[in-house]
């Protein structure tokens, strides 16, 4: 395995995340595709740490932040979507829209 | 390493003071005595940043293991965030009654989000620019849903969805870029993209991320379609803080950013950048100027208007790239109109928005035509809001003008200072109309609109320095 294959892997994962947020509606599923996106980002993150020339820790100090900050992220995400949801009773993007 | 503690104190200092907020928060139902907590928190690191972060010599101190750094920018904008942060909490006074039993969260999430932002401008590596930028993202999310409306929750999930998906694309291409340069410390990638004559296309598409990531939160045209809806149903006074403060974080990181890029570069890269970041730049004073025309909601007209403005300042980041290979023109030179731009850009805005806060609270309604001949009502918002709008059209003896000609002259780019010019005269159009519905006619509201103390004084501070850096310029302010 070289890092072609990590980084080939990285980038569809993260096309795939990119495609889902973009064409999903529910907002639950646009916060998987962004996990998606976070952990193709972790994938890359650690493969270069791990192939680069110089050896470093970076790459895999940098995939613990990048963690703990989707984990933060989600917790805000899932908070703010059980407001949308107690004042629409729906989770649908395509029907909140009273700011035009 | 112990030293270096004293660097960390205003920070720490923000940080005790938002735990102080959570935790007095619990018995302390007065407004008054957790506002003053707030205050004086601010005000205190902001002496302490003058003590410990002021560095004469600009010569830039890296401390923490390389994760932040001193010097100039870095100091200004602190120093500004800290000022918009006190003028925010202070104008917050009349409006929090909107949301009175969050009070307390209001306070720390504003602690928190100037935080990240200390953070974010003194970032000397990627990691750190990352949580930092996170923080001060998170922060914001909270605080645009925080109302118990409709709008706000509307606002909040917009903000989060668009941020997230943003937030992703940034760490990819940071990933990218510590991939293609082997490290992650600002100083190493500008001397990795030196010793690249050819640099490869993963490196490019990294930087290109990045600067994408970064333009989401200054609302630069194409990433700026969350930014009226999110500014029309946050709390007014979270408006305020997300065009400016936020605004300004993500420009202040983004100059960094490019400055080492084409710097490294000058000839390879810095002219590809240069055109990527005058694009945005024209598209951004463009879409705000021509968006903002046709708003009948005046914080959605401030919205486009600060767009446009982001675009003002992206002439000042194509000046690094435009004048990277030229030694005679100083990077000292660009920042200072940066800066200038920034802290007339924040003051109008403040003065604008608070203007806004008083004049909506009495006739709850932020339609334009609402506010016809309301300056018999309010006379002195009508005059405040006056002031600040000609500020931000770059009228002469208005700290506005001031701004806009040293970013102007800053670019050495006759092409991109005659379309800015252009841009100016458009802006007129939107910014003379609401004066003039302002001062005309009859208003249906009969009472008399009176802010209380803190918000008038957060109007009359801005006004009076956008006047003071008008006429007597920004070095001697």
């Amino acid at each position: 395995m070289t890092l072609e294959y990590y980084i080939i892997l990285a980038f569809l994962l993260f096309a795939i995340g990119l495609y889902g947020a973009f064409s999903r509606r529910s907002a639950i599923m646009i916060f998987i595709s962004i996990e998606i996106m976070l952990n193709a980002v972790n994938i890359s993150l650690v493969a270069f740490s791990k192939f680069s020339a110089i050896a470093t820790a970076y790459g895999h100090i940098f995939t613990i932040f990048s963690m703990v900050v989707a984990a933060a992220e989600v917790t805000i995400g899932l908070a703010i979507v059980l407001a949308i949801f107690r004042h629409f009773e729906d989770i649908d993007t395509n029907d909140i829209n009273l700011l035009k | 390493m112990l030293e270096t503690i004293t660097f960390f104190l205003p920070e720490i200092c923000i940080a005790l003071t938002a735990i102080i907020i959570l935790i007095s928060g619990l018995f302390i139902k007065n407004r008054n005595v957790l506002t003053a907590i707030s205050c004086i928190g601010i005000i205190a690191s902001a002496v302490l940043t003058v003590i410990y972060q002021y560095d004469p010599m600009s010569h830039g101190i890296v401390y923490a293991s390389g994760l932040l750094c001193i010097d100039m920018t870095s100091f200004y904008f602190r120093m500004l965030f800290a000022v918009i942060a006190l003028l925010v909490v202070m104008a917050s006074q009349d409006y929090a009654k909107n949301f009175e039993s969050k009070y307390p969260e209001y306070l720390v999430l504003i602690n928190l989000a100037l935080l990240g932002m200390t953070l974010l401008v003194s970032s000397y590596n990627l990691i750190s620019m990352f949580a930092s930028l996170e923080l001060m993202a998170l922060s914001f999310y909270a605080l645009t849903s925080l109302m118990n409306t409709k709008q706000s929750a509307e606002a909040g999930m917009k903000y989060i969805l668009l941020g997230g998906i943003n937030s992703a694309i940034l760490l990819f291409g940071m990933s990218l870029v510590f991939g293609y340069t082997g490290s992650i410390n600002i100083d190493d990638i500008f001397f990795s993209i030196m010793g690249t004559a050819d640099p490869e296309i993963g490196l490019i598409l990294g930087i290109a991320m990045i600067i994408a990531g970064f333009s989401f939160k200054t609302a630069a045209v194409p990433f700026h379609s969350w930014a009226p809806d999110v500014y029309d149903g946050s709390p007014t006074t979270i408006t305020l803080f997300l065009s400016t403060a936020s605004k300004l974080a993500g420009m202040a990181t983004l100059a960094r950013l490019i400055e080492i890029v084409s710097y490294g570069s000058p000839t390879v890269l810095a002219p590809k950048l240069a055109i990527v970041i005058a694009v945005l730049s024209v598209l951004s004073m463009l879409v705000g100027n021509i968006g903002a025309i046709r708003q009948t909601n005046i914080k959605k007209m401030l919205a486009f208007s600060g767009i446009s403005q982001t675009g003002y300042m992206m002439l000042a980041l194509a000046a690094f790239c435009l004048n990277a290979a030229d030694a005679s023109v100083s990077n000292y030179e660009i920042f200072i109109g940066l800066i200038t731009f920034a802290v007339a850009f924040a003051l109008a805005e403040a003065a604008a928005f608070t203007g806004v806060i008083t004049i909506s609270d009495h006739i709850k309604s932020d339609k334009i035509e609402n506010y016809r001949g309301i300056a018999k009502q309010a006379p002195f918002a009508a005059v405040v809001i006056t002031i600040a709008l000609l500020s931000l059209m770059g009228l002469p003896a208005t700290a506005g003008f001031i701004g806009k000609f040293e970013v102007f002259a800053s670019t050495h780019n006759t092409v991109l200072i005659i379309i800015g010019v252009l841009n100016s005269v458009i802006s007129a159009a939107y910014y003379l109309n609401v004066i003039r519905v302002m001062w005309t006619g009859e208003n249906e509201y009969k009472g008399k609109i009176e802010a209380s103390w803190l918000p008038l004084t957060v109007m009359v501070v801005a006004a009076t320095l956008v006047i003071g850096i008008g006429l007597f310029g920004f070095n001697y302010i």
